[in-house]
C-alpha cells in the first residue's frame, strides 16, 4: 500500500463532471504533479486531498489512514489530516511577523514554548529567514513570502505537502530560483509533495512523476522523461513540449522538433534517418539558444529545432529526417495551439 | 470655470464657515475670547459636552460589537435564517434615527407598552423603565448604528482572502480560533475606520437626544446649542451658539484626521483575485441558537420599532389599547388632508429635488475641474467642498443661520425664515456627496481612454461628452439619489431653519409630536418611511445597487 492513495475519485458540481474515476498512488517522499490547463481540475483533486471539498464518490488514504471515504462513510477534517499547504497567494498573515507565522500551526497544537521556539527557529533556518523572523510581511519579497509559506507548511512535519500554483504570482527570474529552493528543501527533509500547476517546465524540471489532466481526465502518469519522449495521448504530446503531427497511413505520427535533422540537397555525406519527407523553407524563429525552423511538406507544416543555425535561406528546399517518432492510436482531433 | 466654481463654493460653505469662526470670536462687535470661556466654563454646557462623549463612545462600542458580530454570523457561518436577519438589518436602514426614538420611547416610555404591561400585570402605578435620559439614547443610538457597522463589515468578510482562513484551517485551528487569531485581527482597520464614523455620526447627531433628552433635561451638545440659541435672555446667545458649535466642529475633525493618519498604509491589501470563496463555517448545534438570537435583534431594531409606530398610527387615539374596535385608518386621512402635511410633502419634494439638481451640478463641475482638468486651483476646491462631511449638521445649521441672517447687500432682502435659506443649507451639506461620488467615478477611468481621444485629437469638451459622461452616467445618477433621499427624511438642519409654512416632512413629525398629536405623527411617520423604502427599492432596481441609500 503506498504512502497516499487516491481510489476512483470524482465529483460533480451539480450536473458538470469535473473529475472522473481518478486513481493515484503516491510513495512516501515523492514530487508529484498534477499539470494541466485551467478547468483540468487539478486544483480540485487538491483541495479534496486538502479536504476544502469532498469528492462525490470515492477514498482518500493518507499514511495509512482513511482520510475520506464515500462508502463507508468517513471523513476527516482538514485539520487533523496533518498536511502543509502553500497558497497561491502565499496566504501569509499580514498582522503577524514572520515568527508568528511560522509557529502558528504549533500554537494550534498546543506545543511547549520551548519546542515551539526550536522547530520555528530550524525551519527558518532551512529557508534561510531566521534573520527575518520579527518582521512583517510587508516588508518581505515576493520570494521571502513565499518561503514564510513554505516554512509554516513544513513545520509540523506534515504527511504530505500540498502546492497550489505557487510560483505564479514570482516574476520569471525569481521563479528558476524559488523551483530550485523547493527541490533542495523537498529532498532534504524528505516530504511527500502534491504540486499543482499549469506550467509544464516546471512539472519537467521539479516532479518523480507527473500526472497530465485533461478535462477532468487523466491523460497520463509517468516520470518527465516518459511524459516528454513516450506520450501516450495526442494531449499530452501537445501540451508538453512541441510536437508535429503527420498522417501516415491512417495513422497520427508525433515528431518532436529536436528529433528532426535537415539534409541540405546536394549533401552527399549525411545519412538520412529511418524516416524522411522532402520540405520547403517558409519562415523561421530565432531566440538566441534555440531556432525553429518552419518547413512546408505535403503532410503540411513540420517544424525543426536546432541550437545552430541551419545554412539555409526561405524557399530552399531540404530533406527532413528522423529516426524517433511516437505512433498515436488516436485520431487528431482539433488540437489548440 | 475655476472663478466660477470658486465663487459658488465660496458664497455656500466658505462664507458661513468664516462667520461662524468669527461670531464665536467676537462679543459687542470686538474681539474676545470671552464667548469661549462661557462655552468652557458654564456648567451646563460642560455638562453637555460630556453627555455628548459619553452617549458617543458607549453606542459605539456597543454598536461595533454588535455589527461585527451580526455581519460575521451572516457571512462566515452557516447560521440558520441568514436571510432574515439581513432584511431586518436592511430595513433599518429605512428608520432614521429620530423616528427610531420616537418609536421606542413609545415601548419603553413612562407610558409606554412595557411599563403599560408591567402594571396591568402587577397593579402598581410604578415604571420600571423610562427610556428618557442617557440610556435611552445610548439605546437607540446602539440600536442605529449597529445597522451601519454591519453594512460595512459585511462586505469586508467578504472581502477577505479565503486563502487567509484556509491556511489556518489546515493548521488544525477552530472556526474560533480563526475568528479571533486570523479574521479579526486583519480587520482591525476597518473596525476601526467604522468605529470613528459612527462615533462621529452619533456626536453629530440631533434628532435622539432631542426627542429623548429634552424632556428629563439631559442635553448633549448639539441639544444644548439649540438651547443657547433659544435663550434669548443671553446678550451673546449666538456667540456662545457659535463656540459651542466650533468646539463640536473641533471635535469631529480632530477625530476623522486621527483615523486618517493612523489608518495609512495600513490596510492590508485583502481583495484578490483568484480565491474561491471560503466554505462558510460550520457551528453544529449552535446554527439555530444563534439565528434565533440575531433575528431577535434584527426585530429589535426595525420590526418593533416600525410595528409600535404602525400599531399606533392604526389606533383611534392615544393610549388606547391596540385592538379591533380601537383600529382605524382616520389618522392616515386625517395627514393627508392636513395643510400641514401637504406643505410639508411639498417643500420637502421640492428641496430635495432642487437641491440634488444644484447639489450634483456643482459637484460635477468640481469634480471636473479636480480631476479632468487637473486646475491648479484643485486643492482648495477640494478642500472647501469637503469641509462640511465634517461639519455636524447642527453646526451648519447655525453657520447659515448666522451667515443669511442679515439681508443681502444689494438684492435687500433676508432669505431667513423663508424656504430658500433650506434650500442652501441643503446645497452646502450635500455639495461634498455629489463631488466624492462623481470624483471617485472620474478616477476610476483609466487615462488611456482619455489619452486615445487626445491622440484622436478630440479636444476637452468633446472628450467629456462623448468619454466621460458617457461612463460616469450611473454615478452622476446615484449621487443625485444619494442626495434626494436624504433630504426627503431630513432633520438636523430643518429643525433648526424652518418656519411657519416652510415646514419639511421631518420638522411635520415634530410639530405633530410637540401638539400631542401622536396617532398623527406615527401615522406620518409610517408614510415617510413607506416612501423612503419605496425610492429606495426603485432605485436598487434601477442602478442594480446592492446596499441601500440614505
Amino acid at each position: 500500500m503506498s504512502y497516499i492513495e487516491l481510489k476512483n475519485i470524482s465529483k460533480s458540481f451539480g450536473e458538470k463532471e469535473v473529475i472522473k474515476n481518478f486513481d493515484l498512488s503516491i510513495d512516501r517522499g515523492e514530487f508529484i504533479s498534477l499539470l494541466g490547463p485551467s478547468g483540468c481540475g487539478k486544483t480540485t483533486l487538491l483541495r479534496m486531498v486538502a479536504g476544502f471539498i469532498d469528492p462525490t464518490e470515492g477514498e482518500i488514504i493518507i499514511d495509512g489512514k482513511t482520510v475520506f471515504s464515500s462508502e463507508k462513510n468517513i471523513y476527516v477534517k482538514t485539520g487533523k489530516r496533518n498536511l502543509g499547504m502553500v497558497f497561491q497567494s502565499y496566504a501569509v498573515w499580514p498582522h503577524m511577523t514572520v515568527y508568528e507565522n511560522v509557529a502558528y500551526p504549533l500554537k494550534i497544537k498546543k506545543l511547549p514554548k520551548e519546542e515551539q521556539r526550536e522547530r520555528t527557529m530550524a525551519i527558518l533556518r532551512q529557508v534561510g529567514l531566521e534573520n527575518r523572523e520579527k518582521d512583517y510581511p510587508w516588508s518581505l519579497s515576493g520570494g521571502q513570502q513565499q518561503r514564510v509559506a513554505l516554512a509554516r507548511g513544513l513545520v509540523m512535519e506534515p504527511s504530505v505537502l500540498l502546492l497550489d500554483e505557487p510560483l505564479s504570482n514570482l516574476d520569471v527570474q525569481l521563479r528558476q530560483k524559488m523551483k530550485e529552493e523547493i527541490m533542495d528543501i523537498q529532498k532534504r527533509t524528505g516530504v511527500t509533495v502534491i504540486y499543482v500547476t499549469h506550467d509544464q517546465s516546471e512539472a519537467l524540471q521539479m516532479s518523480d512523476r507527473i500526472v497530465v489532466l485533461s478535462n477532468g481526465n487523466t491523460e497520463q502518469i509517468g516520470t518527465p522523461e516518459e511524459i516528454y519522449h513516450q506520450p501516450r495521448t495526442i494531449f499530452t504530446a501537445n501540451f508538453v513540449g512541441r510536437m508535429n503531427f503527420i498522417r501516415k497511413d491512417g495513422r497520427t505520427i508525433g515528431i518532436r522538433p529536436e528529433y528532426i535533422s535537415v539534409i541540405r540537397p546536394g549533401d552527399t555525406e549525411a545519412k538520412p534517418g529511418s524516416h524522411s519527407i522532402k520540405g520547403n523553407l517558409g519562415r523561421y524563429i530565432f531566440e538566441g539558444s534555440r531556432n525553429e525552423y518552419f518547413f512546408d511538406t505535403e503532410k503540411g507544416e513540420i517544424s525543426v529545432e536546432t541550437p545552430n543555425a541551419l545554412p539555409l535561406s526561405v524557399g530552399e528546399d531540404a530533406l527532413l529526417s528522423w529516426d524517433r517518432q511516437v505512433d498515436f492510436e488516436e485520431e487528431m482531433h482539433e488540437v489548440d495551439a | 470655470m475655476v472663478l466660477l466654481a470658486a465663487l459658488l463654493l465660496a458664497v455656500l460653505i466658505g462664507y458661513p464657515v468664516f462667520i461662524i469662526i468669527i461670531r464665536s470670536f467676537t462679543l459687542d462687535g470686538a474681539l474676545s475670547l470671552e464667548n469661549y470661556k462661557e462655552a468652557f466654563f458654564d456648567s451646563s454646557n460642560y455638562k453637555a459636552l460630556m453627555h455628548s462623549l459619553i452617549v458617543s463612545a458607549s453606542s459605539t462600542v456597543l454598536a461595533t460589537i454588535i455589527g461585527c458580530g451580526a455581519a460575521y454570523f451572516t457571512v462566515r457561518t452557516d447560521m440558520a435564517f441568514k436571510k432574515l436577519v439581513h432584511s431586518l438589518f436592511l430595513f433599518n436602514f429605512f428608520i432614521p434615527p429620530f423616528i427610531m426614538a420616537m418609536a421606542w420611547r413609545q415601548i419603553l416610555g413612562p407610558v409606554g407598552t412595557v411599563n403599560k404591561l408591567y402594571q396591568a400585570l402587577t397593579g402598581s402605578t410604578d415604571t420600571i423603565i423610562n427610556i428618557y435620559g442617557q440610556g435611552g439614547i445610548i439605546l437607540v443610538f446602539t440600536l442605529s448604528s449597529s445597522a451601519m457597522v454591519y453594512m460595512v463589515m459585511r462586505s469586508n468578510f467578504e472581502k477577505i482572502q479565503s486563502s487567509l482562513e484556509e491556511a489556518a484551517v489546515i493548521t488544525g485551528a477552530s472556526p474560533f480560533q480563526i475568528f479571533k487569531d486570523i479574521v479579526m485581527p486583519v480587520l482591525k482597520p476597518s473596525i476601526f475606520s467604522a468605529m470613528i464614523l459612527v462615533f462621529v455620526a452619533n456626536m453629530s447627531n440631533y434628532g435622539v437626544p432631542s426627542v429623548l433628552g429634552f424632556h428629563v433635561s439631559y442635553y448633549t451638545l448639539t441639544t444644548r446649542i439649540r438651547q443657547v440659541l433659544e435663550d434669548f435672555s443671553m446678550a451673546n446667545n449666538m456667540e456662545v451658539a457659535a463656540s459651542l458649535s466650533t468646539v463640536l466642529v473641533i471635535i469631529t475633525v480632530l477625530t476623522l484626521t486621527a483615523k486618517d493618519r493612523m489608518l495609512k498604509g495600513k490596510e492590508f491589501t485583502l481583495i484578490t483575485g483568484k480565491s474561491e470563496k471560503a466554505a462558510p463555517n460550520e457551528l453544529g448545534r449552535w446554527r439555530i441558537p444563534m439565528g434565533i438570537v440575531w433575528s431577535l435583534y434584527g426585530m429589535a431594531i426595525s420590526f418593533c420599532p416600525i410595528l409600535s409606530i404602525l400599531a399606533t398610527s392604526l389606533t383611534k387615539a392615544y393610549g388606547l389599547p391596540f385592538s379591533i374596535e380601537n383600529f382605524s385608518l382616520k389618522n392616515y386621512a386625517t395627514v393627508l388632508n392636513m395643510p400641514l402635511f401637504q406643505r410639508a410633502m411639498q417643500n420637502s419634494l421640492f428641496l430635495a429635488f432642487t437641491a440634488a439638481f444644484i447639489s450634483v451640478a456643482i459637484g460635477f463641475l468640481v469634480a471636473y475641474l479636480c480631476v479632468m482638468a487637473r486646475s491648479k486651483a484643485s486643492g482648495i476646491l477640494e478642500f472647501v467642498i469637503s469641509m462640511p462631511a465634517a461639519i455636524p449638521g447642527t453646526v451648519m445649521a447655525i453657520a447659515i443661520i448666522l451667515a443669511w441672517l442679515r439681508p443681502i447687500p444689494v438684492l435687500g432682502f433676508s432669505i431667513y425664515n423663508t424656504i430658500w435659506i433650506i434650500l442652501i443649507a441643503y446645497v452646502a451639506n450635500y455639495t461634498t456627496q455629489a463631488f466624492r461620488t462623481i470624483s471617485g467615478s472620474m478616477y476610476q477611468i483609466n487615462r488611456s481612454l482619455e489619452e486615445a481621444a487626445v491622440i484622436s485629437g478630440a479636444e476637452l469638451p468633446k472628450i467629456m461628452t462623448s468619454i466621460v459622461i458617457p461612463l460616469i452616467k450611473e454615478s452622476i445618477g446615484t449621487s443625485w439619489f444619494l442626495i434626494f433621499i436624504p433630504c426627503l427624511r431630513e432633520l438636523t438642519l430643518s429643525i433648526f431653519l424652518w418656519s411657519s409654512g416652510n415646514e419639511t416632512l421631518a420638522t411635520a413629525i415634530f410639530t405633530l409630536q410637540d401638539a400631542g398629536n401622536y396617532t398623527a405623527s406615527c401615522a406620518l411617520s409610517i408614510l415617510i418611511i413607506a416612501m423612503i423604502a419605496a425610492v429606495n427599492i426603485f432605485v436598487g432596481k434601477v442602478f442594480h445597487i446592492k446596499g441601500t441609500v440614505g
